[in-house]
C-alpha cells in the first residue's frame, strides 16, 4: 500500500490559494459590497451581499480567479423581473467601475449574473449574483430565459461543507480540493468543479467514501464521482440538492461533456486505487502526479516521496533510518 | 529537499505507512488514531508525530476515561519512554509503539503498583524556571510553618522558620511555608486536589497566607515508594483559587551532594590516602579521590605554584605562589563530605625513614611525583613492607599514560616503557630546574582519572588489572 501521507499534504499546500489570492478575494468582495450597498438605485431593494461559492467554502485551490458574491435583495418584489435586476445592479456597477486602463468595460452583464473585473488584483473577478426572498424562506436567482427564477440556497452549502469536514475528521475539504484538482487535470472543459463538489459531497452523505486517511478519501471520491457519472450517463442519474431537500442539481454540460467525464473520471478512479494499492512508493506517486497534475502557477503538485527520483526509482545514494538501526554507538545506560 | 531532510522526511513516511497498513486512521489534522485492547475492551488512542521525530518518540494520548495518573505529562500525554532508549530508536517500529502503549495503557489501569519511582511531580505543573530553590534536611523539621528563603547566588535557599515583616521588604529574600502531603495516590496537579491531601486547618493557613502576601512560595513534602522528595511552587492568588507553578528546586544534604560520587563512596569514607606531588596529575587525583569520597586525604608537595601550571592544574591564578599542597587543599575542600579531613605538608618527601610511618598511617599512597627519587623509595619500601601504592605518570609528551600498582600481579611489574626515537629538545622555563613537560592537559587528566580509578579499586578491594594499566598512544 502506498498512502504516501506526507506527499499528499505537499499537494495540498501546492494548491492552496496564494497569500496573494486570499488577500485580494475579501478586498474585491469589500468594494463591490459597498459600492452596492451605497447605490441610491438599489436602496429599495435593501440590498445585503455576502460571500458564497468555492472561497467562501474554502474549497478554492491556485488560482482564484473568481469570487461568488451573493446580493440579497431583502425587499424585492416578487414581480420584479431578472432582466430588470441585471439591468439596474449592471448600471450601477458600470457607473461606478468605468473601464481599465486598455479602455475595456470593467464590468459585464451575463445571463443570471454581473462580472466586475479587477485587473490590479490579478485578474481576479467578481461575480454578482442579483437573489430575491422565496416564502419558502431560500433564494431565487434569474434563469438564463430571463423570465423565471430558480431556486437556490448556497449559504446552506456552506454550513453542510462544515458539518462533514467535521464528521470526516477534517478531511472533507482538502479532497475537494483534490478531486477539484484532479478534474481541473484531466477534463478540459464542463462539468466543472461545483459538480465535483456536490457529486463527492452525495457521496459521502451516503456513506460511500471510506477515510481512513487522506488518500483513501481521495481514491475513494474519485471512484465515487465516477459512479454517479456512469448513472448520470446510463440513465440519467441526478444528484440531489441537500441545501433544499426534494429538489435535485443542474449543471451546464453538454452530453459530450457528460461522456467525455464519465471516461475520465473512471479512468482516473482506476489509476488511483492502482497508486493506493502499489506497494512501491516511487511508481504509485508517479501515477499520483499524472492525476493532480500542475497547480495556477504552473508547478508540479505532487512531489516524489522522500528518497526517490523523478523517474520513480529510489535514489542510489539514499539510505533511510530504519526501525533497529544502531545509532547509539554505546547502546543504553549511558550516562554523561 | 537535502539529503539530511529527505532522510529524516523518509523516516517519518515510513512510520506513517506502516501505520495505515495496520488500519491505523490519519485526521487531516495529522493525528493517528489507533485502539488498544485492555481486559477484551478496545481502548481509542490518538498519536502525534512532533517535529523532533524521529529521533524523539511518537507522542500518545488516551482518548477514553481516565483519571489522572503517574506518568503522563501535563497535557496529558503518555510518559513512554525514558531518555535513554538504547542504541536504536524503538518507536520506529510501530508494532514496538503499540505495544509500548499498550503495556502503559495496562499499568495506568492496575494504578502503576509495579512502578519504578521517578521523583516527577513538577511535570504535572505549570514550569517557572526564574528561581532555583536549594533546601537541606532541616526542611524535615519546618513542616507546617512559614520559612525564610535566601538569596544564594543564583539560588534561593531555604535558611529557616520565618514570617514576613512588615513594611519595607529586602530582594534578597522570600517568604514561604513548608507542608506535607506523604504519599499521593495520583500527582497532584493543581492547588485544589493538593489541599485535598493536607488537613483543613492548614489548608486554610496557606490560603491566607497567600492571600495577605505573606508567602509566595510553597515546598511540598511528598513520598514516592521509599523515596522522599520536596516540589518548590510559586503560589499566587488566581480567580479560581490559588495558582502553582513548579520551580526547579533541589536538595543540598549530603546525602544528595554525594549522591553522585559513586557506589564505593561508603567504603571510600573510611579510608585515608596520602598522594604525594601536587602539580598537574596529583592535584587532579586529588580533586577526583575528594569527589568519590575519600574519609581522609593528605596531601604532599614541597613546590609552590608556578603561573604556568595552571593550565594543567585545579588551582586558579589566585593560588600563584601558593605551596601547592595547600592550593590543592583548598580546591578540595569545595567537594569535602561532611566529616572529610584533609591534612597537608609542604615538606619535599626525601628522607626515607619517613616512609614506613607512612605506610602505616595510610591505606594507600599515590605517588604522581614523577621524581625517581621519590618513586623509587616508595617503590621499594612497598615491597619490602608488603604495602600498597599506586605511581601514575605521563612520558612521551603525554602519548603514554601509565598507572603501576605495588605490588605487582603474579606476572611481575610492568616492563619500563621503551624509546625507539631520541628524546626531543629539551625545553626550559625561567625559574625551573626541571624542563617542562610538553604534556597536554587532557593526557594530564586522562593519567589523573586512571591512577584515581585504579586507586579506590585497590581500596575496596575489586583491584584485577595486576601490575597497572599503560595507555600508548604512539
Amino acid at each position: 500500500m502506498a498512502a504516501l501521507p506526507s506527499c499528499f499534504q505537499s499537494a495540498l499546500t501546492s494548491i492552496e490559494p496564494s497569500k496573494t489570492d486570499k488577500a485580494n478575494a475579501p478586498i474585491a468582495h469589500a468594494d463591490v459590497r459597498s459600492v452596492l450597498q451605497s447605490a441610491d438605485a438599489l436602496e429599495k431593494w435593501s440590498i445585503n451581499p455576502v460571500l458564497i461559492g468555492s472561497y467562501k467554502r474554502s474549497v478554492s485551490i491556485r488560482r482564484v480567479y473568481d469570487v461568488d458574491v451573493f446580493c440579497r435583495m431583502e425587499t424585492a418584489d416578487h414581480d420584479v423581473s431578472g432582466p430588470d435586476v441585471l439591468d439596474e445592479f449592471f448600471t450601477v456597477l458600470n457607473d461606478h467601475y468605468g473601464r481599465d486602463d486598455e479602455g475595456k468595460r470593467r464590468v459585464s452583464r451575463q445571463a443570471r449574473s454581473l462580472q466586475v473585473a479587477f485587473p490590479d488584483l490579478d485578474g481576479l473577478y467578481v461575480d454578482v449574483v442579483p437573489a430575491r426572498e422565496r416564502r419558502d424562506g431560500y433564494w431565487e436567482v434569474p434563469e438564463r430565459n430571463e423570465v423565471d427564477w430558480q431556486a437556490t440556497n448556497p449559504e446552506e452549502l456552506t454550513t453542510l461543507k462544515s458539518a462533514m469536514n467535521a464528521e470526516m475528521d477534517d478531511l472533507y475539504v482538502p479532497t475537494v480540493k483534490l478531486l477539484r484538482q484532479t478534474r481541473r487535470t484531466i477534463l478540459g472543459s464542463r462539468p466543472g468543479g461545483l459538480f465535483v463538489e456536490l457529486a463527492f459531497y452525495d457521496a459521502c452523505r451516503s456513506g460511500t467514501v471510506q477515510y481512513d486517511n487522506q488518500t483513501l478519501a481521495f481514491v475513494s471520491g474519485l471512484e465515487a464521482i465516477a459512479d454517479h457519472l456512469d448513472e448520470r450517463v446510463s440513465w440519467g442519474g441526478e444528484l440531489a440538492d441537500h441545501t433544499m431537500p426534494g429538489a435535485t442539481l443542474h449543471f451546464r454540460a453538454t452530453d459530450l461533456q457528460w461522456e467525455s467525464a464519465r471516461t475520465s473520471f473512471r479512468s482516473a478512479a482506476v489509476d488511483a486505487r492502482t497508486a493506493y494499492e502499489e506497494p512501491d512508493p516511487g511508481r504509485a506517486a508517479l501515477i499520483f502526479r499524472r492525476l493532480l497534475g500542475e497547480n495556477g502557477d504552473g508547478d508540479e503538485v505532487f512531489p516524489m516521496p522522500a528518497g526517490y527520483d523523478d523517474d520513480g526509482s529510489k535514489k542510489a545514494s539514499f539510505t533511510p533510518i530504519l526501525p533497529g538501526d544502531d545509532v547509539v554507538p554505546a547502546g543504553d545506560r549511558r550516562f554523561g | 529537499m537535502n539529503r539530511w531532510d529527505e532522510q529524516v522526511r523518509a523516516a517519518h513516511d515510513a512510520f506513517l505507512e506502516s501505520a495505515l497498513a495496520r488500519g491505523w486512521r490519519l485526521r487531516g489534522d495529522g493525528s493517528l488514531r489507533f485502539s488498544v485492547s485492555l481486559d477484551g475492551e478496545s481502548k481509542p488512542i490518538r498519536a502525534e508525530l512532533p517535529p523532533d521525530f524521529p529521533f524523539v518518540p511518537p507522542r500518545a494520548f488516551p482518548e477514553y476515561d481516565l483519571a489522572p495518573s503517574w506518568h503522563r505529562e501535563a497535557d496529558g500525554a503518555m510518559c513512554l519512554y525514558s531518555n535513554d532508549a538504547g542504541a536504536a530508536l524503538p518507536w520506529l517500529d510501530v508494532d514496538e509503539f503499540a505495544h509500548t502503549v499498550a503495556l502503559w495503557v495496562q499499568q495506568a489501569d492496575q494504578q502503576w503498583v509495579s512502578d519504578a519511582t521517578d521523583m516527577d511531580l513538577e511535570r504535572y505543573f505549570d514550569r517557572g524556571d526564574d528561581v532555583f530553590i536549594v533546601y537541606d534536611e532541616s526542611i524535615e523539621s519546618l513542616v507546617d510553618r512559614q520559612v525564610r528563603l535566601q538569596v544564594d547566588g543564583y539560588a534561593l535557599r531555604l535558611v529557616g522558620p520565618g514570617t514576613q515583616p512588615k513594611g519595607r521588604h529586602k530582594r534578597s529574600r522570600a517568604f514561604g511555608f513548608v507542608v506535607d502531603i506523604g504519599v499521593p495516590p495520583t500527582p497532584p496537579r493543581s492547588w485544589t486536589e493538593v489541599r485535598a491531601l493536607l488537613s483543613e486547618e492548614i489548608g486554610a493557613r496557606v490560603e491566607r497566607l497567600v492571600g495577605d502576601g505573606s508567602i509566595s512560595i510553597l515546598l511540598v513534602r511528598y513520598v514516592r515508594g521509599d523515596v522522599e522528595g520536596v516540589i518548590a511552587l510559586r503560589v499566587t492568588d488566581g480567580p479560581a483559587g490559588l495558582d502553582l507553578v513548579a520551580l526547579p528546586s533541589a536538595s543540598v544534604s549530603q546525602a544528595t551532594m554525594r549522591l553522585r560520587s559513586g557506589r564505593n563512596a561508603p567504603l571510600l569514607a573510611m579510608a585515608s590516602v596520602l598522594v604525594v606531588g601536587a602539580g598537574a596529575i596529583g592535584s587532579m587525583v586529588c580533586e577526583q579521590l575528594a569527589r568519590a569520597g575519600v574519609g581522609h586525604l593528605a596531601i604532599r608537595d614541597g613546590d609552590v605554584l608556578r603561573p604556568g601550571n595552571l593550565i594543567r592544574h585545579v588551582a586558579d591564578a589566585t593560588f600563584v605562589g601558593v605551596p601547592k599542597a595547600l592550593a590543592v587543599a583548598d580546591r578540595v575542600a569545595l567537594f569535602a563530605a561532611d566529616g572529610m579531613q584533609i591534612s597537608t605538608s609542604t615538606v619535599h618527601l626525601r628522607d626515607h625513614r619517613e616512609a614506613i610511618e607512612l605506610y602505616a598511617e595510610f591505606d594507600l599512597i599515590v605517588d604522581a611525583t614523577a621524581s625517581t627519587a621519590v618513586t623509587a623509595m616508595l617503590v621499594q619500601a612497598a615491597r619490602t613492607l608488603s604495602q600498597r601504592l599506586v605511581t601514575v605518570c605521563v612520558q612521551a609528551d603525554g602519548r603514554v599514560v601509565r598507572v603501576d600498582v605495588e605490588p605487582p600481579g603474579e606476572n611481575g611489574p610492568i616492563p619500563p616503557t621503551e624509546f625507539e626515537d631520541e628524546a626531543e629538545a629539551a625545553i626550559f622555563e625561567a625559574g625551573c630546574g626541571d624542563p617542562v613537560s610538553m604534556t597536554p592537559p587532557y593526557a594530564a587528566v586522562e593519567a589523573a582519572a586512571l591512577a584515581s580509578r585504579v586507586a579506590v579499586e585497590v581500596l575496596v578491594g575489586t583491584w584485577s588489572g595486576g601490575s597497572g594499566v599503560v595507555h600508548d598512544y604512539r
